[in-house]
């Protein structure tokens, strides 16, 4: 097993296999995003209270949770690659960064544009919108710590010390409505309970899908040039890129 | 055809919202792309020099 | 102790020490992350007094009254409730029964609101479920 994982995670091999799982992402990305959007904006019906608005929860809500997944992944491959030095797991959670940084982004405007109709507000200092800002900042500065460094084994090691530290701020986003009074309001999907209708709760996991394979192809395809970014001294990314192999 | 996607009075909300996430999701795409190709260049550029 | 264990104790030390400031942080914080005070938090006292602060409940039902641009309400958590006056545009979602956070400040009583927002709930449906669940409940008072 473990002979197995290091094999796989030997930069050689991952830079061939990836290639060749990148569809296996691509062609579900695609056809959930088509999917969710005929759910999303055609038939999942509007809201009692809220109209039509409701459907830009569809695209807040799997984005919110796309920035709490990436961050976890991101700093748990952070720790892997400081404990076992594994290449593969710092090159992962380094190209998770943008990625991550970009649905936090995603998240804070639609819940915005979400909240100006609905709350009245753009924006209200409270425990969610809050931390989740703070989510973003983690995010940048991560980004910008790894670039502080001319060796990325050197940056490795500070910004997953970073990620790792940030890590308690998942927890804090996720319980945030339910520790302190906030205007954002309480989770609909539970473990138990999901207190929506069955075609929005479709629309929201179609899209929430969607985003997870939209994450596998980016991380895949960025994961295959940092590789080589990091493994340019020795011979067989010389290859790849002298002699064209693969290179596409 | 169309009407179904004129929601109510929160059309410009709706859709600017959807806007921006396929905006977004394009500018990775095309992100990503740039970087391989300015990996191969720069790597490209190194070898040649070594030899 | 090998080099990989050192790591390892580095990483559970770095995790530990921050969850311990967080939670130290949080309990400094304490009800000062609160973004708003209920009803029975200010009549027991806990909300500044003499400044701005915000009040969080629900719409008492009937007793909204509108004057031009003026509004009057009461905002309630079953419990205690105070009397809202707001001059101002009212968010959608503003409506009887709905959740609502204001801020401004209490004057003889009375809370003057310089701002109202909606709060919603958790809960998405459609206006036909939401109908005929709103049916079952009152038949079952009758």
């Amino acid at each position: 097993m473990w002979k197995w994982i290091q094999a796989f995670a030997s930069p050689q091999n991952f830079y061939y296999t990836a290639k060749k799982i990148i569809p296996w992402f691509l062609y579900p990305f695609i056809a959930l995003t088509l999917v969710g959007l005929y759910w999303a904006l055609i038939k999942s019906p509007p809201d009692y209270q809220q109209g039509d608005s409701v459907r830009i929860m569809y695209v807040h809500v799997p984005a919110a949770w796309m920035s709490l997944f990436i961050y976890v992944v991101m700093a748990v491959a952070g720790g892997i690659g400081l404990i076992w030095q594994i290449k593969l797991a710092n090159v992962v959670a380094v190209v998770s960064a943008p990625i991550g940084a970009a649905f936090t982004f995603l998240a804070l405007v639609t819940g915005a544009v979400w909240g100006k109709p609905m709350w009245g507000t753009w924006w209200v200092w409270d425990a969610r919108l809050t931390s989740e800002l703070i989510l973003l900042f983690l995010y940048l500065a991560y980004m910008s710590l790894n670039n502080a460094f001319d060796n990325p084994k050197t940056a490795s090691k500070a910004s997953s010390v970073l990620a790792i530290v940030g890590l308690v701020n998942i927890p804090i986003i996720y319980y945030s409505v339910e520790w302190w009074n906030s205007l954002h309001q309480g989770s609909s999907i539970g473990v138990t309970k999901v207190s929506m209708h069955i075609d929005m709760f479709i629309a929201l996991l179609l899209i929430s899908f969607a985003f997870k394979f939209l994450y596998g192809v980016l991380i895949l395809m960025r994961a295959r040039d940092e590789l080589l970014v990091r493994e340019q001294n020795s011979r067989w990314v010389k290859a790849v890129v002298m002699e064209g192999k693969n290179n596409d | 055809m169309i009407d179904f996607l004129l929601f109510d009075k929160y059309v410009y909300y709706i859709w600017f919202s959807y806007l921006l996430t396929f905006g977004i999701i394009i500018i990775l795409f095309i992100r990503t792309k740039s970087i391989h190709k300015n990996t191969m260049i720069q790597l490209r550029i190194k070898y040649t020099r070594e030899k | 102790m090998t080099k990989r264990q050192n790591r390892m104790l580095f990483v559970a030390l770095l995790v530990a020490g921050a969850i311990l400031a967080i939670t130290l942080l949080l309990q400094a914080l304490g009800s000062n992350t609160n973004y708003f005070y209920s009803p029975t938090e200010v009549a027991e006292g806990k909300a500044p007094v003499g400044k701005s602060f915000r009040l969080g409940g629900l719409v008492a039902k009937g007793s909204v009254k509108r004057k031009d641009m003026k509004v009057n309400f009461d905002v309630t958590d079953n419990k205690n409730k105070f009397n809202i006056e707001y001059t101002g545009i009212l968010p959608d979602l503003f409506r009887e029964g709905q959740g609502i956070i204001t801020t401004g400040s209490l004057v003889d009583g009375t809370f003057l609101a310089t701002e109202v927002l909606a709060k919603h709930d958790e809960n998405y449906m459609p206006p036909e479920v939401a109908d005929a669940l709103e049916k079952a409940k009152e038949s079952k008072q009758k």
